[in-house]
């Protein structure tokens, strides 16, 4: 049970405490209510972008860093398709300063042109370093414009194409700040051992003159329903073999999306799962193998993906892991196959909440939608789910219509 | 109306408290750490033995040991195994390392009673199927071909093998050609003279009641431990000189850089004098690497200098991978930063901020109990003990800017550096 209490201030911005009194390091949390979904298709990458320029100083505080560095903390960021989420770690007694510097970059930043123009570099080399320079590293960016034709899922976080990058100019800087990083789109969570009042406070002190903007309203397209298997094929320098195969399922918040995790892990988590058991350890087709599905917020994709052994072709790879999901599909799941993956979701999330910050993310994450006493229903609602239940999801999402599937050949093959 | 230019009074640091495990020794001889801390019902326990590649009389054996022991025993299969640990949602890890291996279990206390037999079961009888032994080695050659298309892995390895020598343990790495010819009897002789009744030790933290303790004491105590105490294999290092290496990875658009030397053990006094100064250099996020080569050149994504300091040795490294045309820019910037180094002395500003963030993330990297097992670790097995944590500090709290520059003059000397660069020029 993960206790917390909120209040609003003036503005429109959220605020959640989670007190923990055992240990002498806080945790702030702010969530902006914008990810890479909701991107122009000829401006990808921007959230990401922009996530960077927010270490590049701040109308008052030139540079953010060095003023939590003196303090004893640590911060970090990152962005995701539906959200960006900057978080701080340091000693309780200097919280203060978390309050000063989250508030004085949401007032406003520098909006110094030489920021954009290294930042624009640093992240195109990481562009490169995790998508372009590794083996593998670009099926993303392949696969999301196989699976989705229209939602702005299609794009990758990190952008579409390095061009996007290199053409983003200070205008759309100002234009994105001033329309998401407001303190009605915005959702912070504090976390440890202070008070509510304390919290209040600071949050009134630090936050409470920055004028509101509007929160954003999200009209995002819609996927349509998919009526035809999709594929694609790809040859590449890479030493191995590998199938992905995408399955549309419901979003994060939908009451199906804890069924279709459920499914995914009799698949393919873990080392007695289906499709390891019998493929990797079994059968030796494959070298490795595992589903799991995108925790997006809306519609999402459940995931197969393996790198096949040598000598083994795609094609009779992929012929045993449909044949391994089709017996989901027409027997079903015994009970204690299912009572096996809920016990390994109950240990996660309890072993995910012993660390502080990951409690107070996990807080923002559903406070943005809007659901914070989520945080306390995810057991509840895995443990309430049935073997039918999964063995009808199996039959209403892994179909082949329903799948992109992605073959990525070895070159030397 | 609000001053926001002026920061908020801030305390520094000055008391981090560390909770300590504590030791009982078992009348088998074997020592059980503990620590109850934390607040969720759940545990780690870990059981390690000294049978890593310090030990190993044949390359990359120890590894494939440690690994197998989870993959039949003479009651269950391997997939049996898997199921069994898995039906309780419990996690299990085989850890292999240069001078310990050990089989970890994460799990709730409720579960701990039906999981303690299985774990004996792995460390007292697995049979090392040849089926899944076979499988295993086939699956880590094939990884290993996936891993050798990075440069980054490419030069990390390339860079240890030059440094200790690639038959030194802490130069070996996994290798297909070492891989192919083991065999299961291998494996067992390992087994059998570093493992099977050999002293090992025990490590539980978590949030758990005396009624886990108990279990944990009373399962293990009863197992046969023989007195017999091995030694690590000595070999001689083959240490490469300080010397450039490149080479060319086709199609690359990044360079994958090494660049660093040989130190010490982790008892040597100069540890903490260095651990600022590498700080300062290149070891946290505001670094003059960082600052130099990320934030105002942009040539990559990250840069960072680490010290690694295990019992008898170490060293000391800078990685980064950078945009390929910039590969000899970079080199130029590092050495041009050490050089600075070792002549300009740290100014007060500088040396205020680092000291506070290596006091804070040292305090922040307490909070779990998985977290201070890991420190405890860090001494144990180091033969040092919890005032090494105390030291730290307060060399931390008290190191000047001319201790700084004398570190710097000792240690970061660019003509005694050795260097790897994979990628392209």
């Amino acid at each position: 049970m993960i206790h917390y209490e909120h209040f609003t201030l003036a503005n429109g911005l959220n605020v959640y405490f989670h007190q923990d009194t055992t240990t002498p390091i806080a945790a702030m949390n702010i969530i902006y209510n914008v990810g890479s979904k909701d991107e122009e298709e000829n401006k990808t990458g921007f959230a990401h972008l922009f996530e960077h320029l927010m270490f590049g100083g701040s109308q008052n505080i030139p540079s953010y860093d060095s003023a939590l560095q003196i303090v004893g903390g640590e911060n970090n960021a990152f962005t995701s398709p539906d959200i960006t989420n900057y978080y701080i770690t340091l000693p309780v007694a200097n919280l203060e300063t978390a309050f000063w510097l989250e508030s004085d970059r949401m007032m406003s930043l520098s909006f110094d042109p030489e920021v954009l123009e290294v930042q624009r570099k640093v992240v195109i080399e990481e562009f490169k370093q995790r998508y372009l320079n590794q083996p593998y590293g670009d099926v993303w960016l392949r696969l999301r414009p196989l699976a989705y034709q229209v939602h702005p899922y299609k794009w990758a976080t990190i952008g579409k194409d390095i061009s996007h990058i290199e053409q983003a100019t200070m205008e759309d800087v100002k234009s994105f700040f001033f329309k998401y990083y407001v303190p009605a789109n915005a959702t912070m969570v504090v976390a440890g051992n202070t008070s509510l009042e304390e919290v209040k406070r600071l949050s009134e002190k630090w936050f409470g003159d920055i004028p509101s903007g509007k929160r954003y309203q999200r009209q995002l397209p819609t996927e349509p329903p998919q009526h035809q298997a999709r594929f694609e094929e790809v040859t590449a320098e890479v030493p191995l073999d590998a199938i992905y195969k995408t399955y549309h399922m419901p979003g994060r918040m939908h009451p199906d999306y804890y069924i279709a995790d459920l499914l995914s892990d009799v698949l393919g988590r873990g080392k007695s799962s289906r499709l390891y058991s019998r493929l990797v350890k079994d059968q030796h087709l494959f070298n490795s193998l595992n589903a799991y599905v995108m925790g997006s917020v809306e519609p999402g994709l459940l995931v197969i993906q393996g790198n096949l052994n040598k000598g083994v072709r795609i094609e009779e790879g992929e012929q045993a892991i449909l044949a391994i999901i089709e017996e989901v599909k027409t027997q079903g799941i015994p009970e204690a196959e299912l009572a096996k993956v809920k016990n390994k979701a109950e240990s996660t999330l309890l072993f995910s909440e012993v660390e502080l910050l990951h409690r107070a993310m996990n807080l923002a994450f559903f406070a943005n939608q809007g659901k914070p006493e989520h945080i306390n229903l995810e057991s509840e609602k895995m443990q309430a789910i049935n073997a039918e239940a999964v063995q009808a999801l199996a039959q209403q999402i892994l179909r082949p219509e329903n799948s992109a599937t992605l073959y990525y050949r070895a070159k030397a093959n | 109306m609000l001053d926001r230019k002026t920061p908020p009074l801030f305390h520094p640091i000055d008391n981090i408290q560390i909770l300590p495990l504590t030791t009982q020794m078992l009348p088998n001889g074997v020592s059980l750490h503990i620590l109850n801390a934390g607040t969720q019902p759940l545990l780690r326990l870990e059981i390690i033995f000294s049978a890593g590649t310090s030990y190993e009389s044949q390359a990359n054996v120890s590894y494939f040991t440690v690994k197998m022991l989870g993959e039949g025993t003479q009651k269950r299969s391997s997939s049996e195994i898997m199921e069994y640990i898995d039906q309780y949602g419990a996690f299990i890890d085989f850890n292999h390392g240069v001078e310990r291996v050990s089989v970890s279990i994460y799990t709730l206390n409720k579960y701990l009673a039906n999981l303690l037999p299985i774990l004996v079961e792995l460390i007292s009888e697995p049979t090392f199927p040849d089926k899944e032994f076979q499988n295993l080695k086939n699956i880590t050659i094939q990884s290993l071909q996936v891993n050798e298309e990075k440069n980054n892995y490419l030069a990390s390895k390339l860079f240890r093998e030059l440094l200790f020598g690639p038959n030194h343990p802490y130069g070996k790495n996994l290798q297909a050609t070492y891989i192919q010819p083991l065999e299961r009897e291998d494996l067992v002789n390992h087994f059998q003279k570093n493992i099977q009744n050999r002293k090992f030790e025990l490590i539980m933290v978590g949030s758990f009641s005396p009624r886990e303790l108990d279990l944990v004491s009373r399962t293990f105590e009863s197992l046969t431990i023989d007195n017999q105490v091995n030694s690590p294999i000595s070999l001689p290092m083959q240490a490469t000189l300080a010397s450039r290496h490149f080479f060319q990875k086709e199609g690359s658009l990044q360079s994958s850089i090494r660049i660093g030397c040989r130190l010490f053990g982790k008892s040597h006094p100069d540890y903490f004098a260095l651990a600022v100064t590498n700080e300062i250099f290149g070891g946290y996020f505001g670094s003059r690497l960082m600052k130099n080569i990320r934030e105002e050149k942009g040539y990559t994504y990250g840069i960072h200098s680490s010290l690694v300091l295990y019992k008898e040795d170490g060293y000391w490294v800078v990685g980064t991978d950078v945009k390929k045309d910039f590969t000899e820019q970079t080199l130029a910037e590092i050495a041009k930063e050490a050089q600075k180094m070792q002549t300009e002395p740290v100014d007060a500003q500088e040396l205020a901020i680092v000291k506070n963030y290596m006091l804070g993330a040292f305090a922040g990297s307490l909070n779990t109990p998985f977290d201070l097992a890991e420190v405890f670790k860090g001494i144990y097995f180091n033969q040092l003990t919890y005032e090494f944590y105390q030291k730290y500090i307060e060399q931390i709290q008290n190191i000047t800017a001319e201790d700084i520059l004398a570190t710097a003059q000792k240690y970061l000397k660019i003509e005694n550096m050795l260097e790897v660069v994979v990628g392209a020029k």
